[in-house]
């Protein structure tokens, strides 16, 4: 017998014996609370209304919006291009593949900061990555982008770069009037997540 | 090993270099390697050729024609021109080609080939019936340890060593 | 991040580039290991040369390894492999024909092959024989199609069928690999000395 062949074979059972000692692999791995903490006082995971604004308005698919609400509230009146997910339906494993998109990016909303902070919150702690918060709500897009204040004659000119952006999405979200409910669309919840389905055809 | 098959590598370094290789070929296309479905392709292709009508409405042939495709414009089969480019490769450097028909020096020629032409029927068939080859069903699929592969893979080399009693005047 | 093609990292224009090029691999490893050689093949129902069976266990586990590895670490997506399905009739029906296709033939389809690259007359017989065998399959097909298409378990994997985890079906099949390899090295020396070359 050869050594060489002694040793390959001992290496091999030694790989095969890896894969028996590694953990299971679990699917996602919850986040230790001390990183939870500082993701948590980190502010990154706001998004001002105006960005929320420019992507509704380029259509970006790189973000996904979420409405947070109830659907009672969303159907009353909600963004156009937003889906609706309400907080209660976070842990319904159907909508896990909406909520944890790895490359794509989610921004929840909800009336104020409050419960899509929360729904950051839950999910963040599940380990799904790129999902922001729209920062104050719907209150703020209506006080920043339907109802833009000029900045005072004194403001610095990025102030005013700032307003002007702000009025020139308030025109595209038929700004100025309070009237907002009538533009309520109808937007369709895509049914599941595709990943499963983009089996590769094969075989010999 | 005698001189004369030392001319080829290890057959544990090519083990290894073909399960390196399948990985990438995972790795790149999400399936594993094949060689039968060349044969289904050019079948496909030819019957089509010699009557289309006959190709549209058979059961089986259709399933592999479409009208924005040509049946022979597949995966597998520009993979089994790469096999027949790369072992031309290897055995002209090791300087084995030449025109020949291997057979056992107590069988002619003509009993060599008309052995290997019954060989390839039944291999064309039961590559069909099975679902691939060996290296279709059986060497990628125990690859993925997908449960075809195995049985597969079982039912062709346990066929092997049971008939081999009979064909054995074949080969040694 | 793998696989590439699938998830359309690698555009799938390339992808018949991709084939040319991984079955050059293929044919040149299979190749340079003797699989162009019938007697070579065939040896390992006979005791005289395992060269089939120390390739092709070799291999099934490296890659078999390798993949395990790669799902683990997350650099191939398990879920958008292809796992071939499973119909068992089928599969224990073909892998009969085939059987006994490869001890009359001594080939299989990737070895003729690269038999018939390099001149080897039987092996482009083998592959007209393959031709004639998929026609004759194709025109009974309406007969055999029951076969064909009964038993079908889907794409499932052999350690769910035995009822294990992956990694002890891994840790076995190298047990096993490994144990006949030695058998297969001891057989072989004393079937040997009596064989002529070839």
């Amino acid at each position: 017998m050869n050594t060489r062949y002694i040793i390959l074979a001992i290496l091999l059972l030694a790989l095969g014996a890896g894969t028996m000692i590694l953990p299971d692999k679990a699917e996602k791995e919850e986040l230790p609370a001390e990183r939870l903490l500082l993701d948590i006082t980190s502010d990154t995971r706001f998004k001002e209304p105006i960005f929320v604004a420019q992507k509704i308005i380029e259509k970006d698919p790189v973000y996904t919006l979420i409405d947070v609400r109830t659907s009672d509230q969303y159907n009353e009146f909600h963004l156009p291009g937003t889906i609706n997910i309400p907080l209660k339906e976070f842990n319904n494993p159907e909508y896990q593949g909406y909520l944890d998109r790895e490359v794509k990016n989610n921004i929840f909303i909800s009336n104020g900061s409050l419960k899509a902070d929360q729904a950051w919150f839950l999910c963040r702690r599940k380990g799904y990555e790129n999902n922001y918060v729209m920062q104050g709500g719907l209150n703020q897009w209506v006080e920043n982008i339907l109802r833009p204040t000029p900045p005072p004659a004194t403001a610095s000119k990025a102030a005013f770069e700032e307003y002007n952006r702000c009025k020139a999405a308030s025109l595209y979200f038929g700004g100025g009037s309070m009237d907002i409910s009538t533009e309520v669309r109808k937007e369709e919840l895509p049914v599941k997540r595709k990943k499963k389905e983009r089996k590769v055809a094969g075989g010999c | 090993m005698n001189d004369k098959s030392n001319k080829y590598i290890s057959p544990y370094l090519g083990g290894f270099l073909l399960g390196l290789l399948l990985l990438v070929t995972f790795f790149i296309t999400g399936r594993g390697l094949g060689a039968s479905g060349a044969t289904k392709s050019t079948v496909v292709t030819v019957v089509d050729a010699v009557s289309h009508s006959h190709a549209t409405e058979s059961a089986y042939y259709s399933k592999f024609i479409s009208d924005d495709k040509h049946p022979m414009n597949t995966w597998l089969t520009f993979e089994v021109l790469g096999i027949l480019a790369g072992a031309f490769l290897s055995g002209a450097l090791a300087g084995r080609v030449r025109f020949k028909t291997e057979h056992s020096p107590k069988i002619t020629s003509k009993t060599r080939l008309l052995a290997a032409a019954g060989g390839g029927i039944l291999f064309g068939f039961g590559s069909q019936l099975g679902r691939g080859c060996t290296s279709g069903a059986a060497l990628s699929g125990m690859a993925t340890l997908s449960t075809a592969g195995f049985v597969t893979m079982l039912a062709i080399f346990g066929t092997g060593f049971i008939v081999a009693y009979f064909f054995r005047k074949l080969w040694i | 991040m793998g696989p590439l093609i699938p998830q359309e990292i690698i555009d799938p224009q390339w992808n018949s580039v991709i084939a040319l090029l991984i079955g050059m691999a293929f044919g040149f490893i299979l190749e340079s290991s003797g699989f162009s050689s019938s007697r070579k093949l065939a040896g390992v129902f006979y005791g005289y040369d395992f060269v089939v069976l120390k390739v092709f266990f070799t291999a099934a586990i490296t890659a078999a390894l390798g993949l395990y590895y790669f799902d683990y670490a997350g650099w191939i997506d398990g879920d958008l492999l292809y796992i071939n399905p499973t119909y068992l009739t089928g599969a224990i029906a073909g892998g009969v024909v085939m059987g006994i296709g490869f001890v009359l033939g001594g080939f299989c389809p990737g070895t003729s092959t690269c038999a018939a690259a390099i001149g080897k007359i039987d092996g482009w017989v083998f592959w007209g024989g393959m031709l004639v065998g998929v026609f004759i399959f194709s025109e009974f097909f309406p007969l055999l199609q029951e076969a064909y298409t009964s038993n079908a378990l889907g794409p499932i994997r052999v350690y769910e069928s035995l009822g294990l985890n992956a990694s002890t079906f891994i840790m076995i099949l190298i047990v096993v690999a490994l144990a006949a390899f030695y058998v297969a090295s001891m057989i072989q020396k004393k079937i040997r000395p009596k064989r002529v070359e070839f």
